[in-house]
C-alpha cells in the first residue's frame, strides 16, 4: 500500500478531523485569494487611470480637487466651472509646456443610454490634448468626427438603437477604453465641439437640456516642460492664476490611497486571524485523532515503520485534504470576487480591477499554498509527537 | 457524516436564496414602473425573488432529506435533483427571468448571490451523487 492510498484510507476513516481540515483550508484559501485579489486589484486600478490621465498637474476650480478626483477615479458625474481664460493663464506660467482643458458633463438621471443612472461624460479639447487624442491616433489613425465618442470599458449601443442617445442626440460609439475596475469603465469622452453640438440639439430633443455654460471649463492638465520642477510650476501657477487648485499627478488619489490602506489593515487582520483559528483547529484535531490512533501507531512502529514513515503518513492526509479543500475554496471565491466586483467597489469607495487570466492563476495558487501550508503545519506538531513514543508503551495503553 | 454535512450546507443555501432575494429587490426597495394612469408594475428583480423562493424550498427541503437518508440510491437521486434545482438557481437572475438593469442592489447583489448560491448548490449535489456510495445499498436494507 502506498503512502497515498494509506492517508486516503485514514480520510475516510476519521470523518470528523477530515471535514475540520477540508473546511479550515477551504476558508483559508478563499479569503486569502479574495484578499489578494482585492488589494492588487484597487493598486492596478489607481495606477491605470493615473497613467491614463498623464498629467503632471491638474488645475481644478478652487475647493473642488475631491469631487474631480472622485470623478476622474469612481466616475462620480461632477459639475465644476472656472473661466476659460484660465486656460490662457495657465499657458502663459514658466515651466508649462501643455494646457489642454476638460469639460465635466453627465448624462440625463436614467438615461436609456447607460447602465449607469448618470453616465460621467469628460469633454476635451483635441487641439491641446494629451491624454485621450495620442490613444485615438493608434486606435482610430486620426481626431473623434463630430458626433462621435470614445466610451469606457462597458459603455455599449443599446441593441435596439443606432448609437448612443444622450440628450436625444445620437452619438457614434467610435471605440472602448481599456477597463480600469471602477465607473470610469462607464463613463464618455468626447470632443468639445461635439459636447456643444449636443448642447445645442438637446435645447429641442431633451427632456432638459444639457448645460454648458459660456466661456467656462471644468479643469486644465499641464504637463510640465522637460527638466522643469512640477513643484515649481504648480507653486507659480497657484500664485499667477486666481481661484484655483492644484493636484500633483504623485498626490493624486491621495485620499483613495488612505482608503486602500485602511481596507489593507482589516484584511490582513482578518487573514491572521483566520490561519490562526485554522491552525489551532486543524492541531487540536489533529492531536484528537492521533491521541484515539496511538496503539495503531505503535503497532506500524513495532512492525519496522520509521519515524519519518508515521509523519509522512499523517501530514500527506493534511496535505490531500487541504488542496481538495483550497482548489474548492479559491474557485468559490474567484467566483464570488468575480460575481460581486461592482458591489466590492461600492462598499470600499475604490475601483477595483479585476485581474487577467495568468495573474488570476499565480492569486488562485497562492491561496492553495497558504492553505496546504497552514494544514501542513498544524498537522506537524501532532505527527511529531506520536510518532517519537515507545512502541511498547503505546501498545500496552 | 459527510451527507450530513452536505444535506444541511444544502438547507444553508436554501435559506440563503431566499432571504438574499426578498430583501434585495426593486420592489423591497419602493421602485417599480409607474403606467400613465398611475399604477405600479412590479419589474423583473421582484418576479425573479418570488421564483427563488419556489426553487430554494424544494432545494431545503431535499438538503434535509440527503441530511437524514441512509440509502445510496436515494442519496444519488436526491443529489442530482439538488443539481437541477440549483441549476434552475443561476438561470433564474440570468437566462429565465433576468433583473432590472439600473437597480443597483438587484444587479450588485441579488444578481450574484442567486448565481454563486446556485453554483455552490451544483457542487454540493455533485458532492452527494459522489459519496452516495458510502450509503447503505438497497438490496441489503430489504
Amino acid at each position: 500500500m502506498t503512502l497515498a492510498q494509506l492517508a486516503l484510507k485514514d480520510i475516510v476513516r476519521n470523518e470528523f478531523r477530515s471535514w475540520m481540515v477540508f473546511l479550515s483550508a477551504l476558508l483559508v484559501a478563499g479569503l486569502v485569494l479574495v484578499a489578494s485579489l482585492v488589494l492588487q486589484g484597487t493598486s492596478d486600478s489607481l495606477r491605470l487611470t493615473q497613467g491614463r490621465l498623464g498629467a503632471d498637474i491638474l488645475v481644478v476650480p478652487q475647493d473642488s480637487e475631491a469631487s474631480v478626483e472622485s470623478a476622474l477615479l469612481m466616475g462620480t458625474p461632477t459639475r465644476v466651472w472656472m473661466p476659460a481664460d484660465t486656460v490662457d493663464k495657465v499657458r502663459a506660467v514658466p515651466g508649462v509646456e501643455i494646457a489642454s482643458p476638460q469639460m465635466y458633463l453627465a448624462s440625463l438621471a436614467g438615461a436609456s443610454c447607460c447602465t449607469v443612472s448618470s453616465m460621467f461624460i469628460v469633454a476635451f479639447e483635441p487641439e491641446t490634448d494629451f491624454t485621450v487624442q495620442p490613444w485615438l491616433e493608434e486606435q482610430l489613425g486620426g481626431p473623434l468626427a463630430l458626433g462621435e465618442a470614445v466610451g469606457g470599458a462597458f459603455v455599449s449601443v443599446p441593441e435596439d438603437e443606432d448609437g448612443l442617445k444622450i440628450y436625444g442626440y445620437p452619438l457614434t460609439l467610435a471605440a472602448n477604453l481599456e477597463p480600469t475596475g471602477g465607473n470610469l469603465d462607464q463613463s464618455m469622452f468626447l470632443t468639445f465641439e461635439t459636447a456643444r453640438h449636443v448642447a445645442g440639439m438637446s435645447l429641442t430633443k431633451a427632456v432638459q437640456p444639457l448645460d454648458i455654460p459660456h466661456d467656462s471649463v471644468s479643469s486644465v492638465l499641464v504637463k510640465v516642460e522637460e527638466g522643469a520642477d512640477s513643484n515649481t510650476v504648480a507653486g507659480a501657477i497657484l500664485s499667477g492664476v486666481p481661484g484655483v487648485s492644484v493636484v500633483m499627478s504623485l498626490e493624486m488619489f491621495d485620499a483613495f490611497r488612505t482608503q486602500i490602506t485602511t481596507v489593507r489593515g482589516g484584511l490582513v487582520l482578518l487573514l491572521t486571524l483566520t490561519i490562526a483559528l485554522s491552525l489551532m483547529l486543524i492541531a487540536v484535531a489533529y492531536s484528537m485523532a492521533t491521541h484515539e490512533r496511538r496503539r495503531e501507531i505503535g503497532v506500524w512502529r513495532a512492525l519496522g515503520a520509521t519515524h519519518a514513515h508515521v509523519v509522512l503518513s499523517l501530514v500527506t492526509q493534511a496535505a490531500i485534504l487541504a488542496a481538495a479543500g483550497g482548489t474548492i475554496g479559491v474557485a468559490l471565491s474567484a467566483l464570488a470576487a468575480y460575481l460581486f466586483h461592482d458591489y466590492i467597489v461600492d462598499r470600499l469607495g475604490v475601483p477595483f480591477l479585476f485581474p487577467s487570466v495568468p495573474s488570476l492563476l499565480s492569486h488562485l495558487l497562492v491561496g492553495l499554498a497558504v492553505a496546504v501550508l497552514t494544514a501542513i503545519l498544524a498537522s506537524l506538531v501532532p505527527a511529531i509527537r506520536v510518532s517519537n513514543q515507545d512502541p511498547a508503551t503505546a501498545m500496552r495503553e | 457524516m459527510g451527507m450530513k454535512v452536505i444535506g444541511v450546507a444544502l438547507v444553508v443555501v436554501a435559506l440563503l436564496a431566499v432571504v438574499i432575494p426578498v430583501l434585495n429587490n426593486c420592489t423591497a426597495e419602493g421602485l417599480y414602473i409607474t403606467t400613465k394612469d398611475g399604477r405600479q408594475i412590479d419589474m423583473k428583480c421582484f418576479w425573479t425573488s418570488r421564483a427563488s423562493i419556489g426553487v430554494a424550498i424544494p432545494l431545503g427541503i431535499v438538503g434535509l432529506m440527503l441530511a437524514l437518508s441512509r440509502r445510496k440510491e436515494t442519496r444519488r437521486a436526491l443529489g442530482v435533483v439538488s443539481i437541477l434545482l440549483s441549476g434552475v438557481l443561476v438561470a433564474l437572475p440570468t437566462v429565465l427571468i433576468g433583473v432590472c438593469a439600473m437597480d443597483k442592489t438587484c444587479l450588485n447583489v441579488m444578481k450574484p448571490s442567486l448565481i454563486l448560491l446556485g453554483v455552490v448548490g451544483v457542487v454540493l449535489g455533485v458532492a452527494a451523487v459522489v459519496f452516495a456510495k458510502s450509503g447503505i445499498s438497497e438490496e441489503a436494507a430489504s
